[in-house]
């Protein structure tokens, strides 16, 4: 049994316990063999360490390079990064014969660096216009052999890390090109494969810049805030997707996508903000992201995992979509556009989804949850007071209500959870 | 092994690929002048370089031929072609196309700096022949020699319109003949 717990911390405890005639060395034995000795690399301290260690080898590399030996000529100057790739290999290589699979991952993961190294000298040495996005896809596109054959994690961050500069590159240009779907396929490939909350969460931001590339090339115009909303959906659909990921990462991902949600409710509070959203309200590409993601976790309901939670954030964006949907279909008179419909809903959505919230924490006992919804509650009561600062009797108005809001969570808290 | 093997070769080959590209228009191609205007920023990857402004990175409409489409809008990553002639020595651009034509005339692949159009009156291009990259010390000391002289990029350009920059020179600015004829 492969538990994330610290295997050497359990073997001195268990010694403890024999010392001090708690259990018999037999009854230890048996103990010990529930738990698995061996740790994954990914969970071992020396290994971000030693991969820290690399990283920092790797920017030194960088920044010998943008000494720029001028002086010398190609081949010396071409020197100065090839070495360090081909003794990376070599490492990799022996290591590998040597069946040390940490040391292995680490002299790949350095190849991978020096690769990128070597591919930035050769641009300095040809004066290749800074603005070289083709520099950085190569270097993703050298690394993905070592995902595809050797698994390797740390190089899928890198490779991640690295598309995602390469998309902004080209999102900043308005470029796109289409051979960014090698490196896109494969880091998509990866993740699925390891199913691991590190390697979802760069997916998701890697396919929500890759999708903006691809609006911005072919002009289809300004997504506003539902690209956002949609993307969300989005990310909920997909994590859910991810079924090898622990019930514990699952539920904190999908927090956190409540978190983002909440935040654009209260940014839609906001008149510019509301404005902004309801200008590109019919966006047909969040659209259609939107009702994909919404039928993927129809069609897998039966299967949800935090169901409620999950169902929370769908019933949040469907109704934060339909107001503004609803606010595009009645247009105020020119110079009179308060968007109050927008920014009444907002609020509305944004208390009902606390109120939901709380609810749900009484419900299961989640103390964490019941203070993080208050909180979010106060949170939205300190900025209204911000936002209507001027107004004292609606503000006082609020205050106290929420005042009274507050006493009442509190009985209700007592009443379901501290008797 | 095979798996090793790709392992190996992938990196090696990306570099071969890229090293080929980038020589590519210098074996093929013929050396010429450009006057520049440089300053010097800094890559990330890269270090210090020599930002260079050619006299065609803004070029008036006005004095060379435009074949463009009347109706489109060319946009960065759009490829043009600009054509030259050779008037002793000195590069002068002739005519702007997105069409590769057949002539014997010096063209350069470009693409606009930001969008333009057959009726803009500037067309603000990039090459890809912007970026020195040089030391420190050495960047500044192109600025300087800007203030005292011109300075020229030595670029090579093939028959294709693919163009390498090779180094900058620094040759003293002309001294104004009574009888030259205005350009």
């Amino acid at each position: 049994m492969a538990l994330a717990m610290n295997f050497n911390k359990l073997k001195q405890e268990v010694a403890a316990w024999v010392d001090e005639n708690i259990i018999s060395a037999q009854q230890a034995e048996r103990i010990l063999a529930r738990y698995s000795a061996e740790v994954p690399a990914y969970k071992r301290m020396s290994f971000w360490l030693q991969c820290l260690a690399a990283t920092l080898a790797g920017f030194a590399l960088l920044l010998v390079i943008s000494k720029n030996w001028q002086h010398l000529n190609w081949f010396a100057q071409s020197s100065i990064t090839l070495a360090p790739l081909i003794l990376a290999q070599l490492w990799a290589l022996w290591q590998e014969r040597k069946k040390n699979h940490l040391g292995a991952e680490l002299g790949w993961f350095f190849a991978s660096i020096a690769l990128g190294a070597n591919i930035m000298i050769q641009a300095q040495i040809f004066h290749i216009s800074a603005y070289y996005p083709n520099g950085v896809l190569f270097w993703v596109i050298g690394i993905l052999p070592v995902l595809i054959f050797r698994g390797s994690h740390i190089n899928y961050l890198l490779a991640a890390v690295l598309f995602f500069m390469y998309l902004i590159m080209q999102l900043d240009h308005h470029q796109f090109s289409v051979l960014s779907f090698l490196p896109l396929a494969t880091l998509s490939w990866f993740a699925w494969s390891v199913q691991r909350v590190t390697t979802l969460v760069p997916l998701i931001v890697i396919v929500y810049v890759f999708l903006l590339t691809i609006l911005a090339r072919w002009q289809m115009g300004f997504t506003g805030i539902n690209w956002e909303l949609a993307m969300v959906l989005f990310s909920v659909a997909l994590t859910q997707q991810f079924t090898r990921l622990t019930g514990d990462w699952v539920r904190l991902l999908l927090y956190l996508i409540l978190g983002f949600t909440a935040f654009i409710n209260m940014l839609l509070t906001f008149r510019l903000l509301a404005h902004d959203a309801v200008k590109y309200s019919t966006s047909v590409a969040a659209l259609f992201m939107a009702a994909a993601a919404i039928a993927s976790i129809a069609l897998y309901r039966k299967a949800l995992r935090e169901p409620h939670l999950t169902w929370l954030i769908v019933l949040n964006i469907v109704a934060t979509l339909a107001s503004l949907l609803l606010q595009r279909a009645l247009p105020a008179e020119p110079g009179l556009e308060g968007y109050y419909i927008v920014r009444i809903s907002a609020n509305l959505i944004y208390l009902g989804t606390v109120a939901a919230l709380l609810f749900r924490a009484i419900a299961i006992r989640e103390k964490p949850v019941f203070m993080a919804a208050v909180m979010a509650f106060l949170l939205w009561t300190l900025i209204r007071y911000f936002d209507l600062f001027s107004n004292y009797l609606i503000t006082a108005l609020i205050f106290a209500l929420s005042a009274v809001a507050l006493v009442l969570l509190n009985k209700l808290w007592e009443k379901k959870y501290e008797n | 092994m095979k798996t090793r093997l790709i392992l190996i070769i992938t990196p090696w080959l990306i570099l071969t690929g890229m090293i080929v590209g980038a020589y590519l228009p210098i074996y093929r191609g013929d050396k010429y002048l450009l006057p520049v205007k440089p300053r010097d920023p800094r890559d990330f990857f890269r270090g210090n370089y020599v930002d260079l402004q050619y006299e065609f990175s803004t070029l008036p409409a006005t004095g060379i031929k435009v074949k463009l489409h009347p109706e489109r809008e060319y946009r960065f990553g759009d490829r043009l072609f600009l054509e030259f002639e050779n008037r002793g020595g000195k590069l002068r651009a002739t005519t702007i196309s997105d069409t590769d034509s057949d002539t014997k005339a010096i063209r350069l692949k470009v693409q606009p700096r930001y969008t333009l159009t057959a009726a803009s009156t500037n067309f603000e291009l990039a090459t890809g022949l912007e970026s020195f990259f040089a030391p420190k010390e050495a960047a500044e000391d192109w600025e300087n020699a800007l203030r005292n002289g011109l300075v020229f990029a030595e670029v090579a350009i093939d028959a294709g319109g693919n163009a390498r920059l090779l180094r900058l020179v620094k040759i003293p600015a002309p001294k104004p003949a009574a009888d030259a004829e205005p350009e």
